[in-house]
């Protein structure tokens, strides 16, 4: 049969580029900030693994704030400023997190680094590994067994300018 | 040559994958690609009657709907046992044999579409009687062994005797849980026809030849006209031979586009492979003063609805046997069919619900003998140069397994347990006191696993070196990370003498023919890791003869036995009898590898399978409802470890290398799961002093064994 619906047309400035994204069917409206991201890009910086809030692998920072993006609706956040692991590409993090072995199979990898970015934003600098594993607690990992990178996102943070 | 270990920060694809770069497969998409998904089945057994499509087939976007009247689907060909098609399952049934079976394929313009035309179905269902949990399957007897031959056998020597007039018999019966890999990215499976008239399959499998090969049988191709392609995996661990490619290659022939199918996390949990849920029977015979005399290993795996690879699996139950050598010693490995969703490979293969049990066990004998529990593995465990009774064939017409007399080429396991002991030792030491009300317990366990499945492995490298320019080809995948191109790199580097940034490694598609029998059984550097290094080899041997330009070689490596690894887990475990809540304090692995050519990806490796092996032991299940249902169809509520759940871990590589490879390797992928799962319980039952009925061990378990509920022997 033909595809005859209508489409909503979503624009959000993600990574500082501003992005048009055209997403079509009834359930368009309902359509969250990963699918949206995941519907015209290449490669989306925002995994989606679980599509229920419970892993973090599709975190991101909207409007400053970080949210899960598997979850938060695309058209209550149009027009916001959406930062996604690119917009840590500058930084020394994703090479500190490369060379601590806390990325292995790197699906849940971005969602951390934003995460990280975000503490490091706000000048969080936990004293122990164990603190920044609470801080860390609604990102799953299967991989790595967190260790290295706890390891390496302690050192990283507490390293951090002040901003 | 040796290969020198180094944590070469050149990570082949670490600092791509942290940067955000990396397409996984679950986001791949090729122009025009139709959006799949299938009609499940909501019941643990049932026969859809009839389907009502019509209103389906008329929504917007819809482009075919295929029910299993309108086709004559063939069977996926499964894995060979041996020479036998064992795991033949019909890709799509009207009968449903477990909750989440696909009984009517859709595809549609957008996944949107696709889901809302999948909503227009009116499935006529008739609810069938079946089974649905492995207790039910064990009363059934032989009924429900799903294997034509019954239980897989061995025996030396006559362990009955031994039983009969022994001092010491102990026999303890545990039970352990379905778990789910629990890999991160969602299966998935793109299918593209060509112009040529056959298909390119874009599947994350950990054997992609395999893959071509039951491809190209279901769809009556020659092996040429299938491509079998692995873009970046998020997490594998064995688990990610799902039937998707085979539907999406059903939908992509019936109307000649390409087709993606994905599975949303929650038909994961159905629809993908599962560890298999287990009960086990160990039954030993002692001296009083601790000398094994005879032992008996009886388990029962529940494969679910199809046998898949579960033959293969059940039978590597029998490494946990084999590593405690008696003159007596009889093994039986049932598979048994229910009416749940499919168990196969998942890291370990068999080998922890075994190796849990057997250790457990373990502990309670030295519990009851009044034996130091490292001491009992010093003295039993299997050594180097000994046979090793798990290496073998089975013989398919009467289950009967025949060892092959392989040797143990090299085992550093008593510098693991000395080190274990070594290392609990100091972590009590240094451990705050537990907290009032709480009880606190040690505890150790040893394990013994393989390096590649043992029989048809193989890995093929094609080398192109240049003055500062090295391609390495390789067949070999990597399953989610494990670091196989870093380690080719590195190898093939230190043999040419090339930096990092000269070299380039592809890991290629079925369609270069450089034959890999897969990323299963911890064996990618062992097998790949020599081709490359063989391969390598040649064009060295012809540098030194100064022959001009750019020079090649190829190389097709079979490796010459299944060298063991070895691993110990100590663990500190506080329990708080009251709740029967319980705090890992602690883990220290010994771990004997081989060479470890690259000690922070190992290290990564082991570390992951602790954390693995923690959840299963104490957190993991996947709960069915009394007619076959998931109980929980969460993330949330599943329980995978997170990172506040992990205690401090220590891992030691013991100073081993396996004579039997050139590179002096052994497997580093799954051994570190094993040993951790009966640590933490032998820990658990130390500290509260009763035994527990198997896994996990949840607050609930614990505190039921606390008040004396649940122990199936003292």
């Amino acid at each position: 049969m033909e595809n005859t619906e209508k489409t909503y047309t979503w624009m959000a400035l993600v990574d500082s580029t501003p992005r048009q994204v055209d997403l079509t069917g009834n359930a368009s409206l309902a359509e969250a900030i990963a699918a949206a991201l995941q519907a015209e890009a290449l490669v989306d910086p925002s995994k989606i693994a679980c599509s229920e809030g419970s892993c973090g692998a599709c975190c991101v920072r909207v409007d400053g704030e970080r949210l899960l993006s598997c979850l938060a609706p695309a058209w209550r956040h149009f027009g916001a400023r959406i930062e996604t692991a690119a917009s840590w590409r500058a930084t020394d993090l994703p090479m500190r997190l490369a060379q601590a072995g806390a990325v292995q199979c790197g699906f849940c990898t971005p969602g951390l680094v934003v995460a990280l970015g975000d503490l490091a934003d706000h000048g969080v600098k936990p004293k122990t590994e164990a603190e920044l594993a609470d801080l860390l607690q609604a990102h799953l990992c299967r991989c790595t067994g967190y260790q290295q990178l706890l390891h390496a996102g302690l050192a990283w943070l507490n390293e951090q300018e002040n901003s | 040559m040796t290969i020198a270990g180094e944590s070469s920060p050149a990570l082949r694809d670490g600092l791509a994958k942290a940067r955000g770069e990396v397409a996984f497969g679950s986001e791949l998409r090729v122009a025009g690609n139709l959006f799949a998904i299938a009609l499940r089945s909501p019941f643990g057994h049932a026969q859809l009657l009839d389907v009502d499509a019509a209103a389906a087939r008329c929504a917007p976007g819809v482009v075919a709907v295929l029910t299993p009247w309108d086709l004559s689907a063939p069977d996926v060909p499964g894995d060979l046992f041996y020479d036998q098609p064992l795991s033949r399952r019909p890709a799509l049934s009207a009968e449903a044999l477990h909750v989440g079976a696909p009984v009517v394929l859709l595809a549609a313009e957008t996944l949107a579409q696709a889901y809302e035309a999948l909503r227009l179905l009116r499935p006529n269902w008739l609810e069938l009687p079946g089974q649905f949990s492995l207790e039910g399957a064990l009363s059934q007897g032989g009924a429900a062994e799903a294997l034509p031959f019954g239980a897989v056998h061995w025996q030396q020597g006559d362990p009955q005797a031994i039983f009969a007039q022994a001092a010491i018999v102990r026999e303890d019966i545990l039970r352990t849980s379905t778990v789910q890999a629990g890999a991160l990215e969602p299966y998935w499976a793109l299918v593209e026809p060509t112009a040529q008239g056959g298909f390119i399959v874009h599947n994350g499998v950990a054997a992609p030849f395999e893959l071509r090969r039951q491809m190209a049988e279901f769809l009556g191709l020659s092996l040429q006209q299938v491509e079998v392609r692995c873009p970046p995996v998020g997490g594998g661990f064995g688990s990610r031979s799902d039937d998707l490619a085979f539907l999406a290659a059903l939908l992509a022939r019936h109307c000649q586009r390409p087709v993606r199918m994905q599975l949303q996390r929650s038909e994961g949990w159905l629809a993908g492979r599962v560890r298999h849920g287990a009960q086990l029977r160990v039954r030993s015979a002692l001296t009083q003063q601790g000398r094994l005399l005879a032992r008996e290993l009886e388990v029962w795996y529940d494969t679910g609805a199809f046998a898949d690879l579960g033959p293969y699996v059940v039978l590597r139950a029998l490494r946990s046997l084999a590593l405690y050598p008696a003159e007596h010693q009889r093994f039986i490995g049932h598979l048994l069919r229910t009416n749940k969703p499919v168990a196969s490979a998942t890291r370990g293969f068999g080998n922890p619900q075994a190796t849990f049990a057997v250790e457990v066990h373990n502990a309670r004998i030295c519990k009851q003998l009044g034996i130091g529990s490292l001491e009992f593995r010093q003295k039993t465990a299997i050594r180097a140069g000994a046979i090793n009774p798990s290496v073998g064939v089975v013989d398919t017409q009467t289950g009967a397994f025949v060892p092959k007399g392989a040797r143990i080429s090299s085992s550093a396991l008593p510098w693991c347990l000395q080190r274990a002991q070594q290392g609990l030792e100091e972590a009590i030491t240094h451990l705050p006191a537990c907290a009032p009300g709480w009880l606190r317990g040690q505890g150790v366990a040893a394990a013994m696993h393989t390096t590649g499945k043992g029989r048809a492995e193989v890995s093929t490298a094609e080398v192109f070196w240049t003055p500062g320019l090295l391609r390495v080809r390789s067949g070999a995948t990597d399953q989610g990370g494990t670091g196989v191109a870093s380690v080719l790199a590195q190898i093939a580097g230190q043999v040419l003498g090339e930096p990092p940034e000269a070299i380039v490694v592809e890991l290629c598609s079925t369609a270069a023919e450089l034959a890999d029998s897969g990323a299963h059984a911890s064996s990618r550097t062992f097998v790949a890791g020599a081709a490359v290094w063989d391969a390598c080899q040649l064009v060295l041997a012809r540098r030194k003869a100064g022959e001009p330009g750019e020079l090649s070689a190829r190389s097709a490596w079979h490796p010459d036995g299944n060298a063991p690894p070895f691993a110990t887990c100590a663990a500190v475990v506080d329990v708080e009898p009251a709740t029967g809540l319980c705090q890992v304090r602690w883990m220290g692995l010994g771990v004997d590898a081989g060479r470890i050519l690259n000690p922070r990806q190992a290290l990564g490796q082991v570390l992951g399978a602790a954390m693995m092996g923690l959840g299963f032991a104490l957190y993991e299940r996947l709960d069915f409802t009394a007619d076959g249902r998931l109980a929980s169809l969460s993330v949330a509520d599943y329980g995978t470890p997170r990172a506040t759940d992990m205690p401090p871990i220590d891992v030691w590589f013991a100073p081993s290398v396996e004579e039997s490879h050139p590179l002096g390797v052994k497997g580093i992928g799954e051994i570190g799961l094993m040993p951790v799962a009966p640590a933490l319980v032998n820990a658990i039952e130390a500290a509260i002093g009763r035994p527990l009925p198997g896994l996990p061990a949840t607050p609930e378990s614990v505190w039921r064994a606390c008040r004396g509920e649940g122990g199936t022997c003292t």
